[in-house]
């Protein structure tokens, strides 16, 4: 009778235990940040940063990140993920890392170790949209439209973050309104 | 006020037949959200009315345990075997009643909470559901804040962009609960902490002569407070728990940026 009984025991501890790991399953600590926490996260550096070039080098950290995953999604063939990304990229290149480094050119003098790193950054920017572009072009998606007006824009956002960064190019209007301030 | 807007408020509204004033000029001139606002109503009222079969899976399990045993009938003198039979027999039928019993009690109450009740009712209405990772107007949004935050050195128009970011992620976190998703929306609620501890209040601290700033993204933030305990009120336990962290963190934000305006009048 003993061993029935603790049988039936065993039976009901082997059910809990496997309720125990279903829930435990789904209540995971989530294995965030991804990109909106990688944001979330620049974003809060970004508050804090008066330096234009720092704010350049997390921009360009930002873009190098996109540039990675427009690379990966481009080697796998996924369309929608490359062109989001890509998209993302443009964005950073231009409003981010060549903003920065238009406000920086401005601010840092000649020939000082400032402008020298105006330089570089604008340099790792050019690459990265390089290395975007390329693993665009020889993706095996290549020839989707979408895939090919995605290479466009990346070299059109290379061009005009290199203007920028010269001190060249357009204050975007929003960016105007915000200045007023 | 854009349609996606004015629906986003009123399924964050406590009351949603008493829609707010902006929100009730847009119904007045789109038929199709006044048409949507008329179906949401009709789902409110209909909602308590949904019948749910009352559970006894409890009792009977309790029944089960605090039966008294029985005292053992004395062993027979003949065939004993057929006898140790018998109790095995019930015993396994006894284990195979409380794994079932605990398996379907789970499955019940699942089926029964709140969050799957609401989330059913949800399922007819437009809500688009979010993938943290996926979704490409999220990311695009907490792009823009980290490029207005790139261009500005400017510590009044930083903690307004932060205060963006904040409405940003809030407005995430209510497209997450409605579409049953806990572990991405308990990711959201602990950055939208950061936000508010990390970079508002930071923010805030070095801002001078910024008092109707401060008050303002105060205000936000207590919308954000109201809005996420109504909110969790409505759903079960998984998905209301982030929600209420996201009260927490938006109510200390909303106090800390009243005190600050206040030492800043002083």
């Amino acid at each position: 009778m003993k061993r029935s009984i603790l049988f039936a025991f065993g039976l009901a501890c082997l059910a809990l235990s496997w309720f125990d790991d279903s829930s435990r399953a789904e209540t995971a600590v989530p294995s965030m940040p991804g990109m909106v926490g990688i944001l979330v996260d620049a974003a809060l550096e970004l508050s804090e940063a008066d330096d234009p070039l720092v704010r350049a080098r997390i921009c360009q950290r930002l873009a190098d990140r996109m540039s990675r995953e427009v690379q990966d999604s481009a080697k796998k063939g996924e369309v929608k993920r490359a062109t989001s990304y890509g998209q993302y990229l443009e964005l950073v290149l231009v409003e981010g890392v060549g903003e920065t480094l238009r406000q920086a050119h401005q601010e840092v003098p000649a020939n000082s170790p400032q402008s020298a790193e105006v330089e570089l950054l604008s340099q790792q920017a050019s690459s990265v949209a390089g290395s975007a572009e390329k693993s665009l072009e020889t993706s095996a998606a290549q020839d989707q439209p979408a895939m090919k007006e995605a290479v466009l824009k990346i070299q059109e956002a290379k061009k005009e973050t290199e203007n920028r960064s010269q001190g060249k190019g357009k204050m975007p209007g929003w960016m105007k309104k915000g200045k007023k301030k | 006020m854009k349609c996606a807007d004015c629906r986003q408020r009123l399924l964050l509204a406590e009351n949603p037949s008493d829609a707010d004033p902006e929100c009730a000029g847009h119904l007045s001139l789109c038929a199709a959200c006044k048409a949507w606002h008329g179906q949401l109503l009709t789902i409110e009222r209909h909602v308590p009315l949904l019948p749910v079969p009352a559970s006894k899976g409890d009792d009977q399990l309790k029944r089960l345990f605090l039966l008294p045993l029985e005292p053992a009938p004395a062993p027979a003198p003949t065939r004993p075997i057929r006898r140790v039979r018998k109790y095995f027999m019930a015993a396994l039928a006894l284990g195979v009643l409380i794994a079932t019993g605990l398996i379907l009690g789970d499955w019940a109450v699942r089926r029964m909470s709140p969050a799957t009740k609401m989330n059913d009712v949800l399922v007819q209405q437009p809500v688009k559901p979010v993938a943290l990772e996926e979704d490409h107007e999220l990311v695009l949004k907490v792009l823009d804040c980290n490029l207005e935050l790139a261009q500005t050195k400017n510590p009044r128009t930083r903690v307004e962009i932060l205060g963006k970011l904040a409405d940003v992620l809030s407005g995430a976190s209510a497209s997450l609960v409605k579409a049953g998703k806990p572990t991405e929306l308990r990711a959201v609620a602990e950055l939208y902490g950061k936000v508010i501890r990390d970079g508002i209040l930071g923010r805030a601290k070095v801002l001078e002569d910024g008092r109707e700033t401060l008050l303002e993204a105060a205000q936000k933030l207590e919308l954000h407070a109201s809005a996420s305990t109504a909110l969790a009120k409505t759903v079960g336990a998984e998905l209301a728990e982030p929600m209420r962290q996201i009260a927490l963190a938006s109510r200390e934000g909303a106090r800390g940026l009243r005190d600050l305006s206040k030492e800043g009048a002083e």
